[in-house]
C-alpha cells in the first residue's frame, strides 16, 4: 500500500544533471530517478500556482517534463540546474494558464479554494486543514509574481538568486515580491485569526 | 497576524509533499520512452571497430599481425648477414649458371613428340 510511482528511489548521490546525461545516452532507468525526484516538487508548485487545480497542474508537469526530455540532448552542463529549469517552465505555463482561464472568465477569479467545512473529526486536524487551505485561497489572492515569488522562497524553499533565475528578475526584485506577498498575505489572514485557532495576541510576544 | 503564525503555515504547506498519482507518473515516463534518444550511436560505432577486430581473429591476433608487420619491414631495411647470402644464393646467380628444377622436362616432351 505503501508503495506508489515513487517507489523506485533515485540514488541521491546523482546530481540531477548527470541523469539527465544518462537520459540523453539512451540510459533506460535515467528518466524514472529523474522524475521521482522532480515531478513532486513541479506538482506541488503548479498546484499552488494553479489556485488548487490539480487535473491542471498535472497536465502543466507533465508538458514541463516532456520539454525537458525534449532539451535533454542540447543540455548544456553547468548553465542551469534541472531543477531550476523545470521551475521556471512550470511557472510559464502556469501563468499562459491563468491567463487563458481568466479571459474566459471575465477575469473573475471564483474557484479559490474555500476553507474546509466543519464536519466532525479531530479539532487539531481541521484546524491544520482549516489553515492550510487559509493559506492556499490566500496565496490565490495575490498577483501572479508575488504568488509564485512567495512559494518559491517559501515552501519551495529557493534561494534568492535561484529565484531570479526562475522568473527571470533581478535579486532585488524577487526580495521585493516576496516581501509585499508576505506582507499582502498576512492582511488577508489577519481576519481569519479566531476561525484558524489563533489567540489574539496570545503568543506574539509583542506589547 | 503575527509572521510567526505565518511561518508557521509556510512550514505545514512544505511538509506536505505532493505525491504524484501512478497514472501522471506512466504518462510522463511514456513521453520520457517515447522521445528519448537511442542509445544506437555510440554503440554502433563501438561494434564496428569490434567488427573489424574480430574479423581479424581478436586483439590477440591483431598484436600478432602487429609483430609480424614490424619485423618484415625490419628484415627489410637492415637483413642479417644469413638472409643476404640466402637471397643472393636464390635471386642473383653467377652468369652461366642455371638453376634446372625440371631437368627431364624437355625429353619428356620429345617422347611424346616422337
Amino acid at each position: 500500500m505503501a508503495r506508489t510511482a515513487l517507489a523506485a528511489t533515485p540514488e541521491p548521490d546523482v546530481p540531477d544533471e548527470a541523469l539527465l546525461v544518462l537520459y540523453a545516452n539512451g540510459d533506460p532507468g535515467a528518466a524514472r530517478n529523474l522524475s521521482g525526484r522532480l515531478v513532486p516538487r513541479a506538482l506541488g508548485y503548479a498546484t499552488r500556482l494553479l489556485a488548487g487545480d490539480r487535473a491542471e497542474a498535472e497536465d502543466v508537469v507533465q508538458e514541463a517534463m516532456l520539454r525537458l526530455w525534449r532539451v535533454a540532448p542540447d543540455w548544456r552542463p553547468g548553465e542551469a540546474r534541472v531543477s531550476t529549469w523545470v521551475y521556471r517552465v512550470v511557472t510559464n505555463l502556469c501563468t499562459d494558464r491563468r491567463r487563458t482561464r481568466m479571459r474566459r472568465r471575465d477575469g473573475t477569479l471564483e474557484d479559490a479554494p474555500e476553507v474546509a467545512d466543519a464536519t466532525p473529526g479531530a479539532e487539531a486536524q481541521l484546524i491544520a486543514a482549516d489553515r492550510a487551505a487559509a493559506l492556499e485561497a490566500a496565496l490565490a489572492q495575490l498577483p501572479d509574481r508575488q504568488r509564485q515569488a512567495v512559494v518559491l522562497r517559501h515552501i519551495e524553499g529557493l534561494s534568492n538568486p535561484e529565484i531570479a533565475v526562475v522568473l527571470d528578475l533581478g535579486v532585488e526584485a524577487v526580495e521585493s515580491l516576496t516581501a509585499r506577498g508576505k506582507r499582502a498575505l498576512s492582511a488577508i489572514l489577519a481576519g481569519q485569526r479566531a476561525a484558524l485557532g489563533w489567540t489574539d495576541g496570545g503568543d506574539d510576544g509583542g506589547p | 497576524m503575527a509572521d510567526h503564525d505565518l511561518d508557521d503555515l509556510f512550514a505545514a504547506a512544505r511538509a506536505e509533499v505532493a505525491q504524484p498519482s501512478p497514472v501522471l507518473m506512466a504518462r510522463i515516463l511514456a513521453d520520457a520512452a517515447a522521445v528519448q534518444p537511442r542509445r544506437s550511436v555510440p554503440v554502433r560505432a563501438r561494434f564496428r571497430l569490434g567488427g573489424w577486430i574480430a574479423a581479424l581473429g581478436g586483439t590477440g591476433a591483431l598484436a600478432g599481425l602487429a609483430t609480424a608487420t614490424f619485423a618484415g619491414l625490419w628484415i627489410g631495411l637492415a637483413p642479417p648477414a644469413a638472409v643476404d647470402d640466402f637471397a643472393a644464393t636464390l635471386w642473383a646467380p653467377a652468369a652461366g649458371d642455371s638453376l634446372d628444377l625440371f631437368p627431364d622436362l624437355e625429353g619428356m616432351i620429345d617422347d611424346a613428340d616422337g
